[in-house]
């Protein structure tokens, strides 16, 4: 599990929390393409987040 | 609420870019080069979020630096609003003037027209600079922190496609803010108020006439470079004037002039000697004539008489001396290289007496009185670069004829040089009165059209020295296939 805890990664996971607090608070009536937006960027940052993992597992190191 | 959503979008847009960054990282994507964007998007992402989440902060900072730079809108809306209205109004007087000039068909001003059209040219462009720095200052203003929450989002957005956009737009908001209020203070600094001198105040108030003086020996002919000292009633000098070799003193240049006191004294100085001037003290306005025709920029006519000198005859001055009675006027006759100086006189005491002033080019031969010589001394004067003869004869005889022989040519001495004290270049503190209006035209001109100019083109310079700091660099090619 330590090896896990490096900067980018405690980096992603705090960003996607943010972002998920945010899309909570965002009125979504009115700002539909922010919503959208955060949604888009919540899914690719779980994609990062699940190749990154796998790049410190060793399975990808295509450089 | 527009600020909350585009801090929002570009919040969410600089994670997009981190996300990126890392997916480029971690993705097994056999394309060379793209990984070096990788790290490059996790920085620009981690920047622009900061920027973000620091937004109040740069406000502060703005607001912070806007207040120690000692910068006010209030100053600058005075300013430029005046600046404005004055031109608006010269604009419109011009327009009128114009107007009446061209269309009424029994005046015609060619040249006087032509020249308000340049001056109506020139100030419509100052007028169309200082429209356009008001609205600028508008916008600035009034959108200052849009325009900032803006350029974030434009510098948050993935691959630095905006990146270069978002920077300048923060250069120029951050500089605009800041620098457009101080744009009074620029102006101020650099047209350099002109005070009023106690002196001119003076002039002011009595005002200046422009005279030509005519200074006259008893026998009536002018003297030449007789220096003229002017006074006032404490015995201040105003001015100080030297005759022309026509024994007139022009004070009638722009830059010359006559003190119009209530009361001046005058006092004369010939061949290094004070002489007494008729009349001694005078009241200008009443003093001087009206002159029937304008020579030489003369507007009034004078005359002054020196009691202390009896005649005048290139470069001789026969001496009035108050000790001797004079029975007319002195006779000169010149002849083969030889001047005789004819005096006819009274004399009430024996003694030594002062005749004769020569310049150095003559000689004193003889002196006789009723033909019997008598004993003469010359004493010799230094006057400026000059030199100059004083002759004395010791008389005795109680009346007579006084026949003085000159050897030599006569011949006028050199005029002592910068010894004049012009009346209205001293008040202008030495500097030409066309001089002064020039000074004044160009602040003029300087302060409606340079001066903006060349501020607003500073502040662009400062924007774009900024904006390049910020990152508006262009990115190095990245991708190589």
């Amino acid at each position: 599990m330590k090896r896990y805890i490096d900067k980018t990664f405690i980096f992603s996971l705090f960003f996607l929390l943010v972002l998920v607090f945010d899309v909570i608070s965002i009125n979504k009536y009115e700002d539909t393409w922010l919503v959208f937006l955060h949604i888009i960027v919540i899914i690719i940052g779980i994609a990062s987040i699940f190749f990154y993992i796998r790049l410190i597992e060793g399975e990808s190191n295509v450089t | 609420m527009f600020i909350d959503t585009v801090l929002n979008a570009a919040f969410a847009l600089s994670v997009l870019t981190y996300y990126l960054g890392v997916l480029i990282y971690a993705i097994p994507i056999p394309w060379y080069g793209i990984k070096r964007w990788a790290p490059l998007l996790i920085f620009d992402g981690l920047l622009a979020a900061s920027l973000t989440l620091f937004f109040n902060n740069i406000i502060i900072i703005i607001n912070y630096v806007y207040e120690i730079l000692g910068a006010d809108w209030e100053t600058f809306d005075l300013t430029t609003g005046s600046l404005w209205a004055l031109l608006l109004v010269f604009i419109i007087f011009i327009e009128v003037s114009l107007t009446l000039m061209t269309k009424i068909p029994y005046i015609k001003m060619y040249t006087f027209t032509s020249l308000l059209f340049t001056i109506k040219g020139f100030l419509s462009y100052a007028l169309l600079i200082i429209t356009l720095i008001i609205t600028l200052s508008i916008i600035v203003r009034y959108t200052a922190t849009k325009m900032i929450a803006l350029s974030i989002l434009f510098y948050s957005i993935p691959f630095r496609i905006t990146r270069v956009a978002g920077a300048s737009l923060l250069a120029f908001t951050i500089v605009f803010y800041i620098g457009l209020p101080l744009m009074p203070n620029f102006m101020m600094f650099m047209a350099i108020p002109t005070t009023i001198p106690d002196k001119l105040k003076l002039f002011i108030e009595y005002g200046v006439m422009f005279p030509r003086i005519e200074v006259r020996s008893i026998a009536g002919d002018r003297i030449p470079f007789v220096i003229l000292s002017i006074y006032d009633d404490q015995g201040n000098l105003l001015a100080r004037y030297l005759s022309e070799s026509d024994g007139y003193i022009y004070a009638s240049y722009p830059d010359k002039g006559f003190p119009a006191f209530p009361k001046v004294r005058l006092q004369a100085e010939y061949y290094g000697l004070n002489f007494v001037v008729s009349p001694s003290s005078i009241k200008p306005i009443e003093y001087f004539k009206e002159s029937e025709r304008v020579i030489h920029n003369t507007f009034q006519e004078a005359s002054i008489t020196l009691p202390g000198i009896l005649k005048y005859y290139k470069g001789i001055i026969v001496l009035s001396n108050p000790k001797i009675t004079y029975n007319g006027i002195p006779i000169i006759m010149e002849y083969n290289n030889k001047i005789n100086v004819l005096l006819n006189v009274s004399l009430n005491y024996n003694g030594v007496y002062e005749i004769l002033l020569l310049p150095n080019s003559l000689d004193v031969l003889d002196v006789k009185i009723n033909n019997t010589t008598v004993k003469y001394f010359v004493e010799k004067i230094n006057w400026y670069s000059n030199t100059i003869r004083m002759v004395y004869a010791e008389l005795n005889e109680s009346r007579g004829l006084l026949r003085i022989e000159l050897v030599g040519s006569p011949n006028q001495v050199k005029p002592p040089e910068s010894i004049e004290v012009p009346y209205v270049k001293t008040l202008t503190e030495g500097r030409d009165i066309d001089e002064v209006l020039r000074q004044a035209a160009f602040i003029f001109m300087a302060l409606m059209l340079i001066f903006p100019t060349s501020y607003i083109i500073l502040l662009t310079m400062i924007t774009y020295g900024l904006a390049y700091v910020l990152g508006a660099r262009v990115p190095r090619i990245i991708f190589r296939v």
